[in-house]
């Protein structure tokens, strides 16, 4: 079973949208994944999520512009429910 | 998985930027001294020397100064190509371009021929330094994003400005030049909107959407608008000699001219058009510079077509002091300042954070302050005002130098004094807060 927690910063200003995710992320649990709805692509994200020890998959959105899959990188599980997602299974 | 361009790794080091932003205010305020000093002769006549030298204080030693700060910092973080040994690099152009125009502005008013010598000599070396480095880089670039094509068209127009401006500094030492006067509007033309203006409708692309939360900037208009406008000045460039050299009617080089203030009012209009779109609708005095920036740009480029039309305006000898002066200082100025509003936090924000995360895997362990709060929006719409009682004072100086020169003078440097001041606290806030994360780093490592 898995769950997922969605924030949508695609209006907030700098550094606000960063700020919000990093606070979210510590709350995961095994299994979740945090689903972010952004308008550009967060790029000074990445290296502080490669080095906390997270995963991402950034795709264009059909809401907003841009959305962002993040998992802890030793989550098999919440790996596992994007990788679904992917093929387009229901999570 | 997407991967990234932009990382904190390639972020140069916040001195790069940051020393290139704290002497800008410096320059401002030497300039505003010029003018108390010297302000009704220097407004009356755009050759007049301390009125070269007050420009150049301008662009060189605030505009130009943001600029190379502004490119040293972008160029890693959005075309993920860094700047070899970025301090090394900023601090040799940064001490090159604050002598180098020191210089020149002295050489000005001293008419010293070996101080013009020394400041081409300085300032040849930062502008071909800085397009050295640059070119650099933007070789390496893989991407084509309309602002990276927009700093390379920039760059092209520095190159030929720099070029103009040596040729025209020769003047100075002694050197017998071909149609002084006609270079002399080649080398404003290309300073001012070559150089000036496309890198700054280039780094609005990235930035006004960015901070401003706006619409992007629309699809039809990124990829031509700096390539067509560059192109038209590079035509215009030869046409504008031979109209002086009356082989070709004076329309044509007007028309050519007229093309690009119609370019130039497109992105402004887009770009009052994105702002009152905006996606959330907050105050941000950041939209107040930009919007009379915007306005300014829209102001000089009417005033301009007032006297293709109206000749006996355009032959006073205030005309093209105001047509400077609403395009320097009621455009260029409130763009960079609305802008170094947003950068210096975001960056001060992203080093604290960056320092943060090198310690410890707990997130918030020292509490980085956010945006707002590196530097108070009050304080910058305090600093706002002042600013727009400085660019209503010194244009009406303009039309009234005996009267109003002084008041202006005093007034632009309160607003650049204070401009400063706010830069600095933001430093100082970095300073404090680096601290106390290595502080905590110390105790960490007791653990």
């Amino acid at each position: 079973m898995t769950s997922k927690y969605q924030l949508d910063v695609s209006q907030l200003e700098p550094c606000e949208p960063l700020e919000r995710i990093l606070a979210t992320l510590p709350q995961l649990q095994t299994g979740e994944y945090l689903h972010v709805l952004h308008r550009m692509e967060p790029y000074p994200l990445y290296s502080i999520l490669e080095k906390e020890g997270y995963t991402w998959l950034t795709q264009a959105g059909q809401e907003v512009p841009i959305e962002i899959y993040i998992w802890r990188s030793t989550d098999t599980l919440a790996a596992a429910a994007i990788k679904d997602r992917q093929a387009g299974q229901p999570l | 998985m997407n991967i990234a361009l932009l990382s904190l790794e390639q972020t140069p080091p916040l001195s790069v930027p940051l020393r290139f932003f704290l002497t800008a205010p410096l320059f401002g305020l030497l300039a505003s001294l010029l003018l108390l000093y010297d302000g009704p002769h220097l407004l009356m006549n755009r050759w007049y020397p301390s009125t070269l030298a007050l420009t150049h204080l301008i662009t060189l030693g605030f505009i130009t100064m943001v600029m190379f700060g502004a490119m040293l910092q972008l160029l890693p973080v959005l075309a993920g190509s860094p700047v070899p040994r970025p301090i090394f690099v900023s601090s040799t152009l940064h001490i090159l371009l604050t002598l180098g125009t020191l210089s020149l502005a002295s050489g000005f008013i001293t008419g010293w021929a070996w101080m013009m010598v020394s400041a081409l000599i300085l300032l040849g070396l930062s502008f071909f330094g800085f397009i050295g480095i640059v070119a650099y880089c933007l070789v390496n670039v893989k991407g084509r994003s309309p602002t990276m094509t927009g700093m390379r068209f920039a760059l092209g127009a520095l190159v030929i400005n720099a070029m103009l401006g040596i040729i025209l500094g020769m003047l100075f030492v002694g050197v017998v030049l071909p149609l002084p006067m006609v270079l002399t509007n080649l080398h404003l033309t290309w300073g001012l909107i070559g150089w000036i203006g496309l890198l700054i409708i280039s780094i609005a692309y990235q930035v006004v959407p960015m901070f401003q939360i706006t619409p992007q900037y629309p699809s039809y208009l990124t990829p031509w608008l700096v390539p067509l406008v560059f192109f038209i000045l590079f035509l215009w460039t030869p046409l504008d000699i031979l109209v002086h050299l009356n082989q070709l009617p004076a329309t044509v080089s007007q028309l050519l001219i007229g093309f690009i203030g119609l370019g130039l009012s497109i992105f402004a209009l887009v770009t009052l058009n994105l702002q009152a779109h905006r996606l959330r609708s907050i105050p941000d005095v950041t939209l107040n510079y930009w919007r009379v920036g915007m306005i300014g740009l829209l102001f000089s480029i009417i005033l301009w077509g007032v006297g293709v039309f109206w000749s006996d305006l355009a032959m006073k000898p205030f005309y093209p002091v105001l047509l400077g002066v609403i395009f320097i200082v009621g455009f260029v100025l409130p763009v960079i300042q609305g802008m170094l509003y947003k950068i210096v936090p975001f960056l001060v924000w992203l080093h604290l954070q960056n320092q943060q995360l090198e310690i410890t895997k707990v997130i918030s362990m020292v509490k980085i302050p956010n945006m707002k709060q590196v530097i108070p929006d009050k304080f910058a719409r305090r600093q706002f005002w002042v600013y727009i009682m400085a660019l209503g004072l010194t244009i009406s100086a303009v039309l009234w130098p005996a009267g109003l020169s002084d008041v202006a003078g005093i007034v632009l440097a309160c607003s650049f004094l204070f401009l400063g001041y706010n830069l600095y606290k933001g430093l100082w806030l970095y300073r404090s807060v680096s601290w106390q994360i290595a502080a905590a780093k110390g105790k960490k490592s007791d653990f």
